[in-house]
């Protein structure tokens, strides 16, 4: 067939790109087709590793075959991606020295996409080679904890999104520390961060230079403390929380936020208004709440009783846009809200309110209300 | 990112001939992510028909399609599943090497994507038949190759 023809005649470097989105075991596997394939897999620099290692012999075949593969391959061109998931059964012991080797060797090699996702009985220490990668684009972590954090320790000058999962911090001040060495951050997620001691400390001289250039965060903290000042520059940001977290002090200023989704496990009016007066740009407000199974044994808001100040939030006065109030039951509060960001929302264009359980209400509004 | 109106050349439309002689018509701004489209826009004006020789018919809507999508940043990861949804593993071959030969690249990366998910768990036959690579090692060189022990392969299914 013409196609055939067309495939065979195809540069290494399309068939390279091609093997670059396999996992390497599969990768390595061409080396049979043929004996112009045989050496292809050598040249591709994206190293991907996925496994579940059930016993020790899998331990030690698994360990083998990377030490291979990083021997083998083309010393002359660089590892640009590393994805490491590997999850280790409950008797089989982390091999946390050469794990550490290969995050050290592919930091040596100008790894741009760093993936290490671990499931193991005890937590691996992050390699700290890590922290001083110059280049360093994408950091995305699962399973570790993360120490030796002190200013100037850690740069990151190429980071541009960082994704922790399950990942913890000696202390709050190691997680912050660790932020202000990415200058230049765009994305943060973060999902199950904790510390071992949350005491706080003084880190007004550079918060205003913190993460300056953050366009997109997503903090999941259901669980966790997290402290939210780190992110006071966000542009966007969706943020899951549980209402029992909540303390005065801990929502800082968006003074860049135009973009906030908020989901809670329930929420008080007073939780609710300390948000809206500390995101005087925001545009796009989206709030939404999700139930969980314990519920029954926490006391919740029970939204009733709910009085709006006649004080009104800037963004609500000046920006905000969009609305979307997600979960609705219709409860008292519930419809306070709704009438208090109605009266006072001037440049409201759109609000739509999403009834659970219920053919969706859709209400689309648009305000002209002169000056 | 595709311009708004009051450039004229946004709202012109391409006219491109596919290999086997049929017309289609593309917005400029769609025929810009196509490199090799764009060279012989450069090379030969706009107002041309452009031969592409080496596409066809069959597969040069399906690129169009996608290139719509993408000119007003329409290009999720459900209209990605859609797109490849019904293909067979020789359709998005085609569509690959179409893509290539256009370099049109987000297209070729999605499709490089999905050809490798395609031949994830396949077997070394079915991979040497996808390719059509001949194979030019003897029996004795294959198993000596297949036995070495620091390759193991599991996960890859056997032909026989």
């Amino acid at each position: 067939m013409a196609e055939d023809d067309i495939i065979s005649t195809l540069p290494d470097a399309i068939l390279c790109h091609i093997l670059s989105f396999l996992q390497t075991k599969q990768s390595v596997a061409t080396r049979i087709l043929s004996k112009r394939w045989n050496p292809l897999w050598r040249s591709v620099t994206t190293l991907r590793f996925n496994t579940k290692v059930t016993n020790q012999i899998c331990n030690f075949d698994f360990n083998d075959f990377v030490y291979s593969v990083l021997l083998s391959r083309d010393a002359t061109l660089p590892i640009k991606t590393f994805h490491l998931d590997i999850e280790y059964s409950e008797d089989v012991e982390c091999p946390i020295k050469s794990i550490t080797k290969w995050v050290n060797f592919v930091v040596q090699r100008g790894v741009e996409y760093l993936c290490l996702y671990l499931v193991s009985e005890s937590r691996l220490k992050l390699p700290i080679t890590i922290l001083n990668c110059k280049t360093l684009v994408v950091l995305n972590l699962s399973g570790f904890r993360v120490e030796h954090c002190c200013f100037s320790s850690i740069l990151l000058p190429s980071l541009k999104t960082f994704h922790l999962d399950y990942v913890e911090f000696p202390k709050l001040q190691d997680f912050m520390l660790f932020l202000t060495g990415c200058p230049i951050l765009e994305d943060l997620l973060t999902s199950d961060v904790s510390f071992d001691s949350d005491e706080s400390f003084d880190c007004s001289k550079w918060m205003s230079s913190l993460l300056t250039n953050l366009a997109r965060a997503h903090i999941d903290c259901f669980s966790y403390y997290f402290p939210l000042k780190a992110v006071h520059n966000v542009q966007s940001l969706r943020f899951e929380f549980h209402q029992v977290y909540y303390h005065d002090d801990m929502i800082p200023t968006f003074h860049n936020l135009t973009q906030l989704k908020l989901i809670c496990y329930d929420y008080s009016k007073d939780f609710l208004l300390d948000v809206l007066n500390h995101c005087p740009k925001l545009q796009s407000f989206d709030l939404d709440e999700v139930v969980k199974t314990e519920e029954a044994l926490d006391k919740k808001e029970d939204k009733e009783n709910w009085v709006f100040p006649d004080v009104v939030p800037q963004c609500l006065s000046l920006h905000l846009r969009t609305c979307n109030l997600l979960s609705f039951s219709g409860l008292h509060g519930e419809l306070m809200l709704v009438r208090y960001i109605l009266k006072n929302a001037s440049v409201l264009q759109t609000m739509k309110i999403w009834n659970s359980g219920q053919p969706e209400i859709e209400r689309i509004l648009s305000e002209l209300r002169p000056l | 990112m595709a311009q708004e109106a009051s450039s004229s050349t946004s709202s012109k439309t391409i006219s491109l001939k596919t290999g086997d002689g049929e017309i289609f018509e593309i917005e400029a701004s769609a025929a810009k992510q196509m490199k090799t489209v764009q060279r012989l826009i450069d090379d030969l004006g706009d107002d041309i028909t452009i031969p592409l020789h080496n596409v066809f018919s069959k597969e040069l809507p399906k690129i169009i399609e996608y290139y719509k999508k993408d000119i007003t940043g329409e290009i999720t990861k459900d209209f990605e599943a859609e797109f490849v949804k019904d293909l067979n593993d020789d359709e998005v071959k085609v569509l690959f090497l179409a893509a290539n030969y256009l370099d049109a690249n987000k297209l070729f990366e999605f499709l490089s994507q999905n050809i490798a998910d395609r031949l994830e768990s396949k077997s070394v036959e079915y991979v040497r038949k996808y390719f059509g690579v001949e194979n030019d090692f003897t029996p004795e060189e294959e198993s000596k190759l297949r036995e070495e022990r620091a390759w193991s392969f599991r996960g890859i299914k056997e032909d026989e």
